[in-house]
């Protein structure tokens, strides 16, 4: 999963150097501990308890488990720095919002990794039971999603977020992110890949 | 896709592809892409100030220098009368020119630049004659003249006539606004100032005149959305 330095590097990234500090991930329970905070998490706590979840999302985001573990570290290095102040609110939420701040950015300077393309790549073997089919289905559905329409659809239906929490994550209007969303869910519902997944799924004995 | 609860398990059992990361991979991880981010960030600070350093000497006086003094090519630093520009704030300053030594007449073909809108863009002249025309020297003007529209006239003086009264001396500005004879900012126009007696053109040697334009105000509007005559103050001028 990760090479020797913990982490797969992005092209362009930085190589480590020696005369970095090692960042001190709990500070901020250090600074808790003498005043107020004393409960909230540092954020060490916080990066053991959610980062699965984070990457879960990242990963519906980004659709390549390596992009989507980087999308994650990345957005922990912006947030780090902020830590005392953004751990006084809701830390995940505000996590989450970079996250798809930063996701998104990372689509408009076409850093993803992603090109358009009519074919996957990787198909993958016919799935026994339809179930590989279907989720190959789903996955390129998903990609075929202008980003924001995708990230709606992930932190609706993935987050179980309101659509007011939705509107919050991507500042933007709940309207916006109501006709995003049934945007996104007419495409998903007419998208070749699902039909035919579905398809599949129902002739397969 | 048959409803919304059908897409909200198989987005669950798509994002549950993802592998499982150790805690302390994760923290790992974390740590190392904060360390890039922070070389990332001084790096980027040192690039920036190593640019804005590389390229502020270049950039920096061209820019200061737009609306400032852009005295003529020709104009020696010790013209005494060379302070009707030199003094005066240059930030008010849109261009001047002096005559070409011994020449009566200037021909300059400028342009006002496009500054705010309601900018009120006036001129002022000045005419030194040599010390010998002192006898006759009221007699003498330097008449502007633009599209062959008399623009205004500033009589010839000569140094003796500028007496450096508590080292200032006072002049006003000269003429009615630019656009009262057509002219636009970033329509380029000729001015032509020549040395006239009783309304008839001559040559004087030695004598020095010159022209500029100057930023007197904003044009404001009165309350009916009538527009004011500009008013421009009085000027003083330095005198050295």
């Amino acid at each position: 999963m990760y090479g020797e330095a913990g982490v797969r590097l992005m092209a362009g990234t930085v190589p480590l150097g020696a005369s970095f500090e090692q960042p001190d991930l709990s500070r901020a329970q250090v600074s808790a501990s003498e005043g107020s905070r004393v409960d909230q998490p540092s954020f060490e706590d916080f990066v053991v308890a959610r980062s699965r979840r984070l990457q879960r999302m990242a990963y519906l985001l980004t659709r390549d488990h390596h992009l989507a573990q980087d999308l994650v570290q990345t957005t922990y290095a912006k947030v780090w720095p902020h830590w005392s102040r953004i751990v006084d609110g809701d830390p995940e939420a505000y996590v989450r919002r970079v996250m798809i701040n930063t996701y998104l950015s990372w689509w408009r300077r076409k850093w993803r990794g992603e090109t358009p393309t009519e074919e996957l790549p990787d198909e993958g073997q016919p799935a026994e039971h339809g179930q590989i089919d279907e989720r190959t289905g789903l996955m390129a559905a998903l990609g075929r999603l202008p980003p924001r329409q995708r990230a709606v659809i992930v932190l609706r239906f993935l987050e179980d977020l309101s659509e007011a929490e939705t509107a919050s994550v991507l500042n933007c209007s709940v309207g916006n992110v109501k006709s995003q969303s049934s945007r996104a869910l007419r495409k998903l519902r007419i998208d070749p890949a699902l039909i035919e997944s579905r398809r599949g799924k129902e002739e397969s004995p | 896709m048959t409803d919304v609860s059908d897409l909200r398990r198989r987005l669950r059992e798509l994002a549950d592809e993802t592998p499982e990361v150790s805690s302390q991979q994760w923290l790992a991880a974390a740590r190392h892409k904060i360390r890039v981010h922070r070389r990332a960030r001084v790096i980027g600070a040192v690039g920036a100030v190593a640019l804005v350093l590389a390229v502020a000497p270049t950039v920096v006086p061209p820019m200061m220098d737009t609306f400032a003094l852009k005295p003529a090519e020709h104009a020696p630093s010790q013209v005494r009368h060379w302070e009707f520009v030199e003094g005066a704030p240059t930030h008010l300053v849109l261009g001047s020119r002096l005559n070409q030594p011994g020449a009566s007449e200037l021909t300059w073909t400028t342009v006002i630049p496009r500054g705010h809108p309601r900018w009120v863009v006036s001129s002022m002249q000045f005419c030194h004659l040599p010390q010998t025309w002192k006898s006759s020297r009221s007699a003498f003007h330097a008449v502007s003249y633009i599209d062959g529209q008399r623009l205004s006239s500033a009589p010839c003086r000569d140094w003796a006539g500028y007496p450096p009264v508590n080292g200032r001396m006072t002049m006003h500005w000269r003429s009615p606004s630019m656009d009262a004879f057509g002219i636009r900012p970033g329509e380029p126009f000729t001015v032509v100032v020549r040395l006239e007696r009783l309304h008839q053109r001559v040559d004087v040697p030695g004598a020095e005149f010159g022209f500029a334009l100057y930023r007197c105000g904003i044009r404001s509007a009165d309350p009916s959305g009538t527009r004011s005559p500009p008013v421009c103050p009085m000027f003083v001028m330095p005198f050295r």
